[in-house]
């Protein structure tokens, strides 16, 4: 009897768990696209003032939360390894690395890495369009990521619940 | 021989990685007095020193024969002068237009390429196609010979460096104003000297602080134009001497006027082979005709750069007259 009760508390608790992570994924992903938003528009200003990109990078790292701090940071941490890479290659190598720890899609990581060809590389009013129309992009997947997390992290917490209860009644 | 310090400490970092590593190999043979590494996308790699010039095989070898050097490829240049830049073209926009950056420690990288233009005007170079990294290289005593004849009853006297390129103008410069900050006994005492560092040369300043030593009396104001960087030197740090890189341009002329007018002396360089030659440029011609100038000292690379090869008072009772 008891092993049953444990057991059944067990399946209700990883299910319950499961939802709620993918809940979290959903409330995640439109704070981690505001934070990259964030990031680019002080970028922008940083070059806009001339400032080099290593520290421009360091400075939206300063501004923003982590994950997607990291992903400034090591951008400029990559740019500044003996050899050096440069600015396209160093965004790379730092979404490749840390994109994972955050719940960016692919379509988020796409607008990134679109810049990987232009940073740093041209004047400082081209700098400005190409982060202004990274940022469009992200303010748009941001909208969409909002009406899903709106749409479904309620949804996603009742269904791991749900989904446990009804496997709990299936197996006894 | 070793690879020269300047080089490994400022200029390795900032090579695409097979260049820098085939450079390692061609500096080790190579003779010392290292004065230029020249890029050019789909030519090949050379170096040039006091001795003369080499270009360099695939393996590190040098040579005299260009076809048997390694060729530099366009992407290994563009990696390098994004090196060079930080990855930031944007913050060196006006060194762009002007054809150089200048690294820390002060070495000047020329550029060219394909000019892009707008009203007539250089915009910037994109891409860049060719690199001249010219090592910058404190020698002290670089201006021994010279010192004692521009100074007189312990004043330093207005004075105009000319040399053409390559010939030793602003190691013999900085030396100056090393010398003159610290002062020489018999000579002058230490004088405070104002440097207006508009290329970062002359100090090889990083972040503003001079990397290299111009004397305990030396006030920098780096990255500055040299025509407003000399006012402001005068009106805040009262020098009694300012020295500034290649004078040449009708602005600088002026402000040299109006700081000789503030009762400062003026020391500076300029391109040019011969006082002669040099009267022929109208920035200049105004400021020797007026007298700005109580020295001019001519350099060469007869024995080396830096050679002095005379000093000439260019106001002299009946004409110019030399007086070293």
């Amino acid at each position: 009897m008891w092993d049953k009760a444990a057991g059944a508390a067990l399946i209700l608790g990883a299910t319950t768990w499961a939802g709620w992570q993918v809940a979290a994924g959903y409330a995640r992903r439109p704070r981690h696209l505001r934070d990259l938003q964030t990031g680019l528009a002080i970028l922008r200003t940083e070059i806009g003032f001339g400032t080099p990109l290593p520290a421009a990078l360091r400075s939206a790292a300063g501004a923003v939360a982590e994950p997607i701090a990291s992903i400034f940071r090591e951008v400029a941490a990559q740019m500044g390894l003996g050899g050096g890479r440069r600015p396209g290659d160093a965004l790379r190598k730092s979404l490749l690395i840390g994109a994972e720890r955050t719940a960016l899609h692919g379509e988020d990581l796409a607008a990134l890495l679109a810049l990987a060809a232009v940073l740093g590389a041209s004047g400082r009013e081209d700098q400005a369009r190409h982060l202004c129309l990274a940022q469009e992009r992200l303010a748009g997947a941001e909208a969409r990521a909002e009406a899903d997390r709106v749409r479904y992290e309620r949804v996603a917490r009742y269904a791991g619940i749900l989904s446990g209860a009804a496997l709990v009644f299936i197996l006894m | 021989m070793p690879v020269p310090r300047e080089y490994q400490s400022a200029i390795h970092p900032l090579l695409a990685p097979a260049l820098a590593t085939v450079l390692d190999r061609a500096l080790q043979s190579a003779s010392a007095g290292l004065e230029e590494i020249r890029l050019r996308a789909g030519r090949p790699l050379q170096i040039l020193h006091a001795q003369g010039e080499h270009w360099v095989g695939a393996d590190g070898s040098l040579t005299g024969r260009p076809e048997q050097g390694r060729t530099v490829e366009p992407e290994e240049l563009e990696h390098t002068f994004q090196l060079m830049a930080q990855g930031s073209v944007y913050a060196w926009a006006d060194d762009i237009r002007n054809g150089f950056l200048t690294l820390p420690g002060g070495h000047r990288v020329g550029l060219a390429g394909r000019a892009i233009t707008a009203e007539g005007r250089l915009e910037t170079l994109r891409p860049v196609t060719s690199l001249n990294i010219r090592l910058a290289r404190e020698v002290v005593g670089a201006a021994r010979d010279l010192l004692p004849r521009l100074c007189t009853q312990g004043r330093a006297l207005s004075t105009l460096i000319l040399s053409q390129p390559q010939a030793g103008k602003t190691t013999v410069l900085r030396d100056l104003i090393r010398s003159l900050s610290y002062g020489q006994a018999g000579i002058c005492p230490g004088l405070k000297v104002g440097v207006v560092d508009e290329r970062s040369e002359l100090a090889g300043s990083i972040s503003g602080v001079p990397q290299m030593d111009l004397g305990p009396r030396t006030d920098v104001l780096d990255g500055c134009p040299k025509a407003e960087g000399m006012m402001l030197l005068i009106r805040s740090m009262s020098p009694q001497v300012v020295a500034v890189d290649e004078i040449g341009r009708e602005s600088d002329a002026r402000a040299v006027m109006e700081a000789l007018h503030s009762g400062v002396r003026v020391i500076g360089t300029a391109h040019g082979s011969s006082l002669s030659e040099v009267r022929l440029r109208p920035g200049l011609r105004s400021l020797l005709e007026s007298g700005a100038f109580e020295r001019v000292a001519v350099l060469s690379r007869a024995r080396g750069p830096g050679t002095l090869e005379h000093v000439i008072d260019p106001a002299g009772s009946g004409g110019e007259r030399r007086v070293g």
